[in-house]
């Protein structure tokens, strides 16, 4: 019962804080009741919503799959590979990705897919910093890949800047949205069932098989839903570390560590950050709009590093 | 004649160039309580890691089908295996660990003496304890004892007189009601197995 009103009030928290920052703008609350500007504002606060949502179930289910609480989307070069995804589509496919808006998220989901499948061979059954450092390899390679990829394609270079500054939330169409909160929600619903299989994860490789859950086919199926998500989640806000491994820790905290409230939990924490994020860097908060993704990193990194000491 | 829960036949084992089972034989039929002997590093675990089909190796049947024609699913329904260090990555309570196993938790922790426990952190037990906790797990994984086979590694490490008494019963009656046991012991869970052997 307990569970059940905090997942609630998790929900009704994102979605109240969603409906007021439409109405926010650089001036505050005065002159920002205009109907007009909301509307404007709405893919923008839709996107963010969404992309915390994967992020946040992304993170939880990747804590889950490495059974390993540092576990990010963004650490472990999930993102960087749905970044390269993109960046490949709008560099090769020059026009089509505009024409075909489904096209963006299939590539995002593409590139990152390739990152995951990349970590689960180097880095599964290893310990919390041997999955860092296959993600920093994997992230660099990535980033690597990508720039070069930028450079030989002019055309595209500044939309490519704005995806990879994460200040590509600011640019949101309701079309652009609507794609990516199909997968996102399709990849969300899809960890959720998975729930009591991570669960069994909790009791090793061994015995979540002596359990009767297959770790193998288990990870497999997570590590696509996993990539979906951040995939969708690129394609909404760029590049941003730190949500995906924030929201789990706070869920967990509110919701206990069963996947089958951690992950709604973490999905509804996760809008929460990038929606307050993008929304405090959009009106100016700091005295500048900055980008949600350095807002998050400016409370996430700090948050990383004591986990770090308390778990490497 | 029926086939036997578990059938063996000719499993052998090596660890870099030390042999731990040769050719092994075993046969377990409904309602036995079969205690493996022996000091440690003599194969103890390793039997029951391939009696259990996480090991590999011989010709394994279960219930009369090969251990490979099973889905870890359709296994974990007919044979549990307590591990000699059980544990689990996440901060459960002892409710929501038994559960992972399966329905029917708070009976057999009652019958293990450790109800009382039920909404306490797992993290917070002591050795002996969290194990009794996962031996309440893969009960719970079994369900109705009857064709079903319960595979122990060292289940009474770190157990006081009164907790290794209730768990002795709960193995009892298991195989009394038509389960079978295998359990690796150095002592007290040997008492009253209907069969003693060496892996």
């Amino acid at each position: 019962m307990g569970r059940i009103a905090t997942l609630g009030a998790l929900v009704i928290a994102a979605l109240a804080a969603g409906l007021a920052a439409v109405w926010v703008g650089v001036d505050g609350w005065g002159a920002g009741l205009n109907g007009e500007l909301a509307l404007l504002r709405l893919p923008r606060v839709l996107g963010a919503l969404v992309a915390g949502a994967a992020l946040g179930a992304a993170g939880a289910a990747q804590q889950g799959l490495f059974r390993n609480p540092l576990a990010d989307p963004g650490l472990t070069g999930v993102f960087g590979g749905a970044l390269l995804g993109v960046t490949a589509l709008v560099a090769l496919g020059a026009g089509a990705a505009w024409e075909r808006p489904w096209l963006l998220p299939v590539a995002a989901a593409g590139g990152a897919l390739a990152a995951t499948l990349a970590l689960v061979a180097f880095a599964r059954g290893r310990s919390p910093s041997g999955l860092l450092l296959a993600g920093l390899g994997i992230n660099a390679l990535a980033g690597a890949a990508t720039l070069a990829l930028t450079a030989w394609a002019d055309e595209s270079r500044s939309t490519l800047a704005m995806v990879q500054a994460g200040s590509w939330l600011g640019h949101m169409t309701l079309e652009l949205v609507a794609w990516p909160t199909l997968a996102a929600g399709a990849a969300v619903l899809g960890l959720w069932l998975m729930a009591r299989r991570l669960d069994a994860l909790g009791l090793g490789e061994t015995g979540a098989w002596l359990a009767g859950v297959d770790p193998g086919a288990t990870g497999r199926r997570a590590a696509l839903m996993t990539s979906v998500a951040a995939g969708a989640a690129t394609c909404l806000c760029g590049q941003m570390a730190f949500a995906g491994l924030l929201a789990p820790h706070l869920a967990r905290a509110l919701a206990g560590p069963r996947h089958a409230w951690s992950i709604p939990a973490s999905a509804a924490v996760g809008a929460l950050i990038v929606l307050a994020a993008d929304t405090a860097g959009r009106v100016g908060l700091l005295g500048k709009t900055l980008p949600a993704s350095a807002l998050v990193a400016l409370v996430g990194a700090p948050a990383f590093l004591w986990l770090a000491r308390r778990h490497v | 004649m029926s086939d036997p829960l578990l059938e063996l036949r000719g499993a052998t084992v090596a660890f870099g160039d030390r042999e731990v089972l040769r050719g092994r034989d075993f046969r377990l039929e409904a309602g036995e309580r079969v205690a493996l002997l022996g000091p440690n590093g003599s194969g103890k675990t390793t039997l029951l890691r391939v009696l259990s089909g996480e090991l590999r190796s011989g010709e394994l049947r279960v219930a009369g089908r090969l251990v490979g024609e099973w889905t870890a699913a359709e296994l974990a329904g007919r044979r549990a295996m307590l591990e000699q260090q059980p544990s689990c990555a996440w901060d459960l309570t002892v409710g929501e660990l038994v559960a992972l196993g399966g329905t029917g938790g708070r009976e057999i922790l009652a019958r293990l003496g450790i109800a009382h426990l039920e909404s306490g952190k797992v993290s917070g037990l002591s050795g002996g304890e969290r194990r009794v906790a996962h031996l309440a797990r893969c009960l719970a994984q079994l369900g109705e004892p009857a064709g079903k086979i319960l595979l122990l590694d060292e289940p009474d490490a770190g157990l006081d007189e009164a907790r290794l008494g209730l768990a002795a019963a709960a193995i009892r009656r298991f195989a009394l009601e038509g389960g079978a046991v295998v359990v690796a012991t150095h002592g007290r869970l040997a008492e009253g197995a209907t069969r003693a052997l060496a892996p």
